[in-house]
């Protein structure tokens, strides 16, 4: 059955397609999803755990197989620790589902920044000890208290070259939402989260005054969205948000960076897109509660903020470093792709995570029901 | 009436009671319905009056005060019955005809049109729903024919704005007719084949005109056919998810998409379960209610 992706499973099933168009090979993709979870060279080994497996779950495919060899193995011969990795997709549900069942098998999972609040708020997560995870290699904001980041990405402005060139482009959400000027199909997600900022944006909001976002703001985000919705179609996988921009199907939308940078390169600039007004998302790693491995967890989840890894995995997938100090180890031809690169990041709006966290169940909702006609 | 496969006999020593090793025989399916189906079906109905949604505070039917009060949730509810009534009238109408046809054809005819039919449910609903987006979109085969007749009606102001026939509702019903053919043929087609052919002739005969004997003979006959099939289609349309979601762009969300999204995306099980229970609780209803109107053996041609 077909459900939402989220977006770290949506960056195993791009390095997966990019592999099948033989625009990375094998190896290289091996090495992206290594670096996924890397582990960074000299990893020394410490005496953390009594736990002798830890079970790593991700979401599925052959991320699954690439893990265990690129991850998993060495991780074991560092530190006699088995990492078994399992692709069953950690969506908030089956987290919660786990946890309250008390059989949790689960030792650190794939999430979000804001779903990490949610679950850990309703106490299905473990905090993160900070003692061994390293504060000063996040972005400000990023250190979650029940996640850590992983890596970054974006919600960007991507149109149609053809459509639009040069100085005709749009160049912000007042354009998106400007229906004289930029007529045609437009795509949103089907997924609250980095919307309502886009929206107000679109209503002339500045960016430094999307925050707080306060019942007024709610209300005028869904009414900007709402005078679009004709015009407007949603997307829910990246793979989707894919096919709306290869077959034209739209003239501009607000996608993941990540997937606009692939259709960029297939199509040679054919779509592109502007950093402006843009929505920085965290991807966050997270515990459940009573998970079987323990303490064992946090040197595991250390190792992730190695900058090295992180720019490897950027160059391959095109999702940004969530350590800042990664920005600078990548090469100059491909700064304009991150995400974190200083220049980029200053003309984007990174999320608040703790609202979310706090009030996507009730604005999700809210903003499903707006968009169902 | 429709000659079936059971002998009057064989009946009756079903009315009296299976033997022993029969019962046995009933055991295994038996207990993995009770295990894997209806104790999560028990556990869905707990969760929905046990844990109150944030908007349902306060209400004295709980969770389900939400369907009387919620206008998003009874938007929903609204498009679901909406989609599944078109859904159903269209792929009863349409399968009436291919049944009508199989029967009447050769029997050569027959077996190639029944692979037809059959040939489509080997065909996974996300590849079905991939083809109709090729077709139906802007600049897509079906799209073009179409736009042919539907421009210059639009140019004499009988339709409004551009023709859309996917990433929208009409999309979502054209693919859930597609899907659902099948499914109202082959109950169609068992009905129409324990229908004595000579009634026709019979009517004929004493001077009914083509259309008179079809109308007046065949027509009441199928009735039961016509009713089996449409709760069929009725209730399996009831729960789609991946046609709506694909066919629709994002705006068509129906029940089960709902549903869904309030498990995994909101976590608002309260509010998941409630709807998960109104759903079953309706479609039981209907069957209910279909089965004091015909006899539940006879759509099926099982009598």
């Amino acid at each position: 059955m077909r459900r939402m992706m989220s977006f770290r499973e949506d960056l195993a099933a791009l390095g997966k397609e990019l592999h099948a168009k033989g625009r990375i090979d094998r190896r290289q993709l091996l090495a992206g999803l290594a670096a996924l979870t890397a582990l960074p060279a000299g990893f020394s080994t410490r005496a953390f755990a009594q736990a002798q497996e830890i079970v790593l779950v991700n979401w599925g495919g052959d991320a699954v197989e690439y893990f265990g060899v690129a991850f998993g193995e060495p991780y074991t011969a560092a530190t006699g620790v088995e990492v078994v990795i399992d692709g069953s997709g950690p969506s908030q549900g089956k987290i919660r589902n786990m946890v309250e069942s008390g059989a949790v098998t689960w030792d650190v999972c794939d999430s979000g920044g804001g779903s990490s609040i949610q679950l850990g708020s309703t106490g299905y997560l473990r905090e993160i000890d900070y003692a061994v995870v390293d504060r000063a290699k996040l972005f400000p904001g990023f250190d979650f208290k029940w996640g850590v980041t992983n890596y970054i990405y974006s919600f960007v402005l991507a149109y149609d070259t053809s459509e639009y060139s040069g100085d005709a482009a749009p160049k912000g959400w007042q354009d998106f939402f400007n229906l004289q000027d930029f007529p045609g199909t437009r795509a949103l997600r089907k997924d609250v989260l980095g919307h309502i900022e886009v929206a107000l944006m679109g209503a002339g909001v500045p960016m430094e005054e999307v925050y707080p976002i306060t019942p007024a703001k709610e209300k005028l985000a869904w009414e900007t969205v709402k005078s679009i919705l004709d015009d407007t179609i949603f997307w829910s996988s990246g793979a989707e948000s894919q096919q709306f921009m290869r077959q034209q199907e739209v003239v501009m939308g607000c996608f993941w960076n990540t997937r606009t940078k692939a259709i960029y390169d297939e199509t040679d600039g054919l779509w592109d897109w502007t950093w402006n007004q843009a929505i920085v998302l965290p991807g966050a790693w997270v515990v459940p509660k009573d998970n079987p491995a323990g303490d064992a967890v946090w040197p595991f989840i250390a190792s992730m903020q190695d900058p090295a890894g992180q720019v490897k995995l950027f160059e391959l997938f095109g999702n940004a470093p969530a350590n800042p100090a990664a920005a600078a180890l990548v090469p100059p031809d491909l700064k304009r792709f991150n995400a974190t690169d200083p220049e980029n990041y200053a003309l984007q709006l990174p999320v608040d995570s703790e609202w979310y966290g706090a009030n996507s169940a009730r604005v999700n909702k809210d903003y499903l029901d707006l968009i169902a006609t | 009436m429709a000659v079936g496969t059971l002998t009057k006999g064989d009946r009756q020593a079903g009315r009296i009671g299976l033997p022993g090793v029969y019962a046995l025989l009933l055991l295994p399916a038996t207990a993995l319905l009770v295990v894997f189906y209806l104790l999560p079906l028990a556990q869905i109905l707990h969760v929905s009056v046990t844990e109150l949604d944030v908007d349902a505070e306060g209400y004295w039917l709980g969770n389900y005060g939400l369907l009387l009060t919620d206008p998003g949730i009874q938007r929903m509810l609204w498009r679901t019955a909406r989609i599944c009534v078109v859904t159903t009238v269209l792929t009863v109408m349409l399968g009436y005809v291919v049944a009508y046809a199989m029967v009447h054809v050769q029997d050569r005819q027959r077996t190639l049109m029944l692979f037809g039919v059959l040939l489509t449910f080997w065909l996974s609903v996300l590849i079905r729903a991939f083809a109709w987006i090729i077709l139906l979109r802007n600049n897509g085969l079906a799209h073009e024919a179409v736009s042919v007749l539907y421009d210059p009606l639009r140019e004499f102001g009988v339709f409004e704005g551009r023709l859309r026939l996917v990433r929208s509702e009409t999309g979502v019903i054209i693919g859930m007719v597609h899907f659902m053919l099948p499914y109202a043929i082959l109950p169609l087609f068992a009905n129409m084949q324990g229908i004595d052919q000579r009634v026709i002739l019979a009517a004929r005969g004493l001077g009914a005109s083509a259309f008179g004997a079809f109308w007046r003979i065949w027509l009441p006959l199928s009735r039961p056919g016509v009713i089996g099939a449409a709760i069929l289609v009725f209730v399996f349309s009831l729960g789609f998810f991946v046609t709506p979601a694909l066919l629709g762009g994002g705006k068509v969300v129906m029940i089960a998409e709902y549903i869904w999204f309030s498990m995994e995306a909101t976590l608002r099980w309260g509010l998941a379960t409630m709807l998960a229970t109104t759903m079953l609780v309706t479609t039981l209803g209907l069957i209910l209610v279909m089965s004091r109107i015909v006899d539940l053996r006879t759509m099926y041609g099982a009598k």
